[in-house]
């Protein structure tokens, strides 16, 4: 049940996309954000759909497991597509010559293709985004962030700081996971049960997984605390790093694959 | 009451890049009042294994009989068998969460369903057989040291009165004094309430000392399940999957390849010291 969501989790394999820069596929992933939210018609859908399926294959990622991604936000897309499908003005809606009305909800024929574009936009911003977290390892990724931020240092901005926080907070993700998959077993064993009940029991019942876990993190992060400083850990200024980043031709390709894509959106916006 | 697995398989992350057998084709029966002990190597399968024997774990495939129940079925009573075969885990004190003592070994029975009498009946007989003076009953569990934690949490168990007892590494971590304690009130527990015990323990030496039976398990297999003096002897094929027999096993079994005609089915140290004083008189040197 908590090892459902995709977002945030990196499938270690081998593939041009893992191995493309973590800056380049970062910034790409902003131009494909971009991309998708300037889209105003199907034919847009099409090409960007086009892209994602392309971009997938060549990851090596199983398609199933990027779809899967959408499941945690399914209900915001639901919910979208509702309020877009009842609460946009226009034309109503007709089924056989019946109005599709009752009472203060109609639906229209605008709200029916603004709910599709939307609902077919949020899904590709999130597999488009996970596409990056399932191909990028969190300590990539932190490093990408880290040398993107670095310009802004000089005004105040702690990137060194912020990767810091941010590679510990993605390290710990799966440890967390695991332990209240742990506490829960263990309570379970003592004959809690966390599935049956009305809302309000549930929510008591999660009260003997959370003191301990609770407990548990704040230890780890004293521990944590400690092992650094031990380490003479005094912040990002004049650390050097194993592995530098290198941009390389692939990268450069990813660039004007994207260009490409984002280019077609125009066209396609301006002409069809 | 006894447990029964039958062709037990298991697979985590079933379809992904993770996908791992965790435990293969595995099939034993513990009988009542067996004190068993469960030895492999670190990712091995053991806490796989015994988190299937009260259904916290579902098997891919396989069938598990507890008091010739199959718990594998979907209509069995998942809170009947959990108070049946109870599981203490690695480091249970981390589990622990209410704000006293009594409270926190109460949950259990509470969850059983039964009545404050008797839940505070069974509150103070555990404490009791876990070594807690009734002053901590009142106490915050998190004032209390290390052991006495652990022990709090095995009484938490201990409580739902299970017929089968189950504990990994329940001495892990503990000082000398706080491990011997532990071991010895769990053999109590095994000999005068008459529980069915599985030990997993790194230690040979804790193995050797208190079970009666031994499972050997390795990359998700059994690879051996017999008494422990036939377990012992076979040294060679344990010390190839990454295991040890005791030190005083060891050393008989070293004096005995040297040529001496002591015995080597000895396996604590209490025995070993007591043969080599027999061998010595024999040859008249002591």
């Amino acid at each position: 049940m908590l090892k459902d969501i995709t977002l945030g989790q990196y499938f270690p394999i081998e593939s041009p996309i893992h191995s493309l820069d973590p800056r380049v596929k970062i910034l790409l992933t902003f131009a494909f954000i971009t991309g998708v939210f300037c889209v105003n018609s199907l034919w847009g859908f099409v090409a960007v759909a086009i892209f994602v399926l392309f971009t997938v294959f060549l990851s090596k990622v199983s398609l199933v497991t990027v779809i899967k991604g959408i499941k945690p936000v399914l209900f915001l897309i639901v919910f979208t597509a509702l309020i877009n499908l009842f609460m946009t003005n226009g034309k109503i809606a007709q089924i056989g010559g019946v109005q599709l009305r009752a009472g203060f909800l109609k639906i229209t024929e605008e709200g029916i293709y603004s709910a599709v574009l939307m609902s077919l936009r949020l899904m590709f911003l999130v597999v488009g985004t996970s596409l990056l977290t399932l191909t990028t390892s969190p300590i990539h990724l932190t490093d990408g962030i880290e040398k993107l931020l670095s310009p802004f240092a000089k005004i105040g901005v702690p990137a060194s700081e912020l990767a810091m926080m941010m590679t510990i907070a993605l390290r710990f993700i799966p440890t967390l996971l695991e332990e209240t998959d742990k506490i829960m077993k263990a309570q379970m064993a003592r004959g809690a049960d966390f599935e049956s009940g009305n809302i309000i029991n549930r929510a008591r019942s999660l009260i003997p997984v959370l003191v301990p876990l609770f407990i548990s993190s704040f230890r780890r992060a004293d521990e944590l605390a400690v092992a650094m400083e031990c380490r003479c850990y005094r912040g990002g200024k004049g650390r050097t790093r194993l592995n530098e980043l290198k941009m390389g031709i692939r990268d450069l390709v990813a660039a004007l694959t994207v260009a490409v894509l984002v280019a077609a959106v125009f066209v396609i916006n301006m002409y069809l | 009451m006894p447990i029964e697995v039958k062709n037990l398989k298991h697979i985590y992350s079933a379809g992904t890049p993770f996908e791992k057998v965790a435990l293969s084709d595995i099939s034993f029966r513990v009988e009542d009042g067996e004190f068993v002990g469960l030895i492999g190597h670190t990712g091995s399968g053991k806490s796989t294994l015994i988190q299937h024997l009260n259904g916290l774990l579902k098997a891919d495939s396989g069938e598990i009989y507890v008091d010739g129940q199959n718990i594998c079925d979907k209509s069995a009573n998942m809170k009947e068998i959990r108070g049946k075969v109870g599981i203490v885990f690695q480091y249970p004190e981390y589990q622990l969460f209410e704000e006293t003592v009594y409270k926190d070994i109460a949950f259990g029975p509470k969850n059983q369903g039964l009545s404050d009498a008797e839940v505070d009946e069974r509150v103070h007989h555990v404490a009791q057989l876990v070594g807690l003076k009734e002053k901590y009953l009142e106490k915050s569990p998190f004032d209390l040291s290390g052991g006495q934690k652990r022990r709090v949490a095995i009484a938490g168990v201990l409580a739902m009165k299970p017929k089968v007892l189950i504990l990994d590494e329940p001495a892990a971590g503990l000082d000398p004094v706080g491990r011997d304690e532990i071991l010895r009130r769990i053999k109590d527990l095994h000999e005068k309430e008459g529980i069915t015990v599985i030990l997993v323990s790194h230690s040979m030496e804790d193995i050797a000392m208190f079970a009666q039976k031994i499972i050997v398990m390795s990359d998700g297999e059994l690879k051996m399940f017999d008494t422990v003096e036939n377990i012992f002897a076979r040294s060679a094929e344990l010390s190839g999957m990454g295991l040890a027999v005791p030190q005083a096993c060891k050393v008989m079994q070293g004096l005995r390849e040297q040529g001496l005609p002591v015995n080597d089915k000895i396996y604590t140290v209490e025995k070993a010291t007591e043969e080599i004083l027999r061998y010595l008189r024999e040859v008249g040197k002591c």
